[in-house]
């Protein structure tokens, strides 16, 4: 999947974010599942989107690829939980690409909700 | 400003990048939980030895995880070396078996317990396969037992456990240089971190971002501390090493405190106090600094106590900056007056020209506290910025920005002011004024 296509991705939440990991854009299908107005959550970090024990590890590993370019999570499909902006947790299975625009990394994921 | 925080968020997430690159060559599983035994971080290494994406293990309880047998049996959940260290605070080197698909690893596990904060606390585990190790000696008792049947039999396994021999020093030896390159490595990044003196700028990073990288820096500086014990006296390299990381972390550490305290301002708590023993205590506070740049202070003061509503750990915060940024202005051998009275407010509100003049009832009493500089003043042009959080003309790194604008906050939770102006004869005048 490139961005191209991920921004036309309907069918489920997708959301994508700059390279200092700020949201820039996200479709409808997350502002209904996620509860999260596309304006209130632009510019917020990603870690609204991520349970609060994985912090740490969300940061050093997002530094470390911007630091090698090289991800090891990139374009397959992990099982992992996101929280809503109602705080609840749910398991969805992402899909994570990586992109560069203009030379900045750009990042994109659809969020498929497993339950 | 905006661009300013986004550089300095990208170079805190360059010095992460690197720890963790750093922390991921080494060969050791490190794997680190959180009280309840979540896993909450690990190396490659310990993907390697699990056979697992670290990605997926995240949050997931390691002793469930990691079901570890020993002689052949199933360490109960008690004696699982999670537990023990939990319980017990630290874990000698034990010898364990894992069993993985159809293989069975041999591993040795130690670790340690810390704390991260008055109630979070964390363990760190580190896991090493020494299947190989334990492989080759069985391998090599196998061979002396065989070599007892004949003698010319033995004779020629004998020579080949010379050669096996042989070959395990070599290996040795591989080791050795891996294990200095590696440590090279490691010396370089950390060199280039304290080098770069990159951590003290962090000064500027908004409050989110110090909250969140706290609890992985004081997992480095622990796991630091960790590894300086073990390694005890023995390596005086890799000692300095670990120091210099501890070092580096506790800058960024003391760093990250300040900008927290900063945006945590709690409320003050105001009691009568005398104005004149806190300017005392301020200056001599900074009496370094002042000497140092042979400032001269002249006092118009009164002899008797000052009374004023403060709080007086806050107030003299206050007065360090203040007097702290009319030194550096004035560079060395200039002088600083500071005066201090009461004034009666008439009709017309406090003083003259204040735009607040409300905040002060007429009739109240206040007390008013003027530093005055012989440095170069303000330009016309910055006047409006000086309380701006960050705003500073220092060079990168010896100036925060944050002095005037911490102070200007502390005043006004006294229901106080604090003005900064230019004075006509040159200089600048710093006036604090007090409910009494
Ligand atoms: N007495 C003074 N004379 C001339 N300029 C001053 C004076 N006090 C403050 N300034 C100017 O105001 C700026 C902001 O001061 P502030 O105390 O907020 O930060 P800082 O002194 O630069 O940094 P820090 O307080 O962290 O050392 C200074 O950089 C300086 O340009
Ligand atoms: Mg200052």
């Amino acid at each position: 999947m490139t961005l191209e296509e991920l921004k036309k991705v309907t069918a489920v939440p997708a959301v994508i974010s700059d390279r200092d990991g700020l949201i820039s854009w996200v479709n409808a299908s997350f502002e209904s599942f996620f509860g999260w107005k596309s304006k209130e959550i632009m510019g917020r970090p990603l870690t609204v989107l991520i349970p609060k024990n994985l912090h740490d590890a969300h940061h050093l590993g997002f530094s470390r690829f911007l630091l090698t370019e090289q991800g090891t999570l990139l374009n397959k499909p992990l099982k992992l939980k996101a929280v809503t902006k109602a705080g609840k947790e749910t398991d969805c299975e992402h899909l994570i690409i990586a992109e560069k625009q203009d030379g900045k990394w750009v990042f994109g994921a659809t969020l498929t909700p497993l339950e | 400003m905006v661009a300013d925080l986004a550089a300095l968020i990208a170079e805190l997430r360059s010095i992460l990048g690197k720890l963790e690159v750093a922390l991921g060559s080494i060969d050791t599983g490190v794997v680190w939980t959180d009280s309840k035994g979540r896993v909450q971080w690990c190396n490659r290494g310990f993907d390697r030895i699990t056979g697992r994406a670290h990605i997926e293990i995240l949050g997931i309880g390691l002793e469930g995880f990691l079901p570890l047998s020993r002689d052949g049996r199933l360490v109960p959940p008690e004696a699982h070396p999670l537990r023990l260290i939990m319980t017990t605070g630290v874990m000698e080197r034990e010898a364990y078996q894992l069993k993985r698909g159809d293989e069975v690893l041999s591993l040795e596990i130690e670790g340690s317990r810390f704390h991260l904060s008055e109630r979070e606390e964390a363990a760190i585990l580190l896991v090493q396969d020494v299947t190989e190790r334990a492989r080759s000696l069985e391998r090599e008792r196998e061979l002396a037992q065989s070599a007892a049947l004949s003698e010319q039999k033995r004779l020629a396994e004998l020579e080949r456990a010379q050669l096996a021999a042989l070959n395990v020093m070599e290996d040795l030896e591989l080791r050795h240089k891996e294990i200095e390159t590696r440590e090279k490595k490691l010396q370089e990044t950390m060199a280039m971190l304290v080098q770069a003196e990159k951590l003290q700028s962090v000064g500027r990073l908004a409050a989110g971002v110090a909250h969140e990288v706290k609890n992985p820096l004081s997992v480095i500086r622990m796991g630091a501390d960790f590894l300086a014990k073990r390694i005890g006296e023995g390596d005086p390299d890799a000692r300095q090493v670990i120091e210099d990381i501890s070092d580096a972390v506790r800058k960024a550490d003391t760093v990250i405190r300040g900008i927290l305290d900063f945006s945590s301002l709690s409320a003050v708590s105001l009691k009568q106090d005398d104005l004149h023993a806190v300017l005392e205590a301020s200056i001599s506070l900074v009496r370094h600094e002042l000497e140092r740049l042979r400032v001269k202070v002249v006092r118009n003061i009164a002899k008797e106590p000052l009374l004023a509503l403060m709080d007086r750990n806050r107030v003299q915060h206050v007065l360090v900056n203040l007097i702290l940024n009319a030194s550096h202005a004035m560079g060395v051998g200039g002088t600083l007056t500071v005066r201090a009275y009461t004034q009666k407010i008439g009709n017309a509100g406090a003083g003259k020209g204040r735009r607040e003049g409300d905040r002060f009832k007429a009739g109240e009493t206040l007390a008013v506290l003027e530093i005055d500089d012989t440095g170069p003043g303000i330009p016309e042009e910055h006047l409006s910025k000086i309380f701006d959080p960050f705003f500073t003309t220092k060079k990168t790194g010896q100036g925060t920005g944050l002095g005037l604008s911490i102070a200007k906050n502390i005043m006004d939770m006294h229901g106080g002011e604090l003005n900064i102006s230019n004075r006509r004869g040159g200089g600048v005048r710093a006036t604090l004024i007090f409910k009494t």
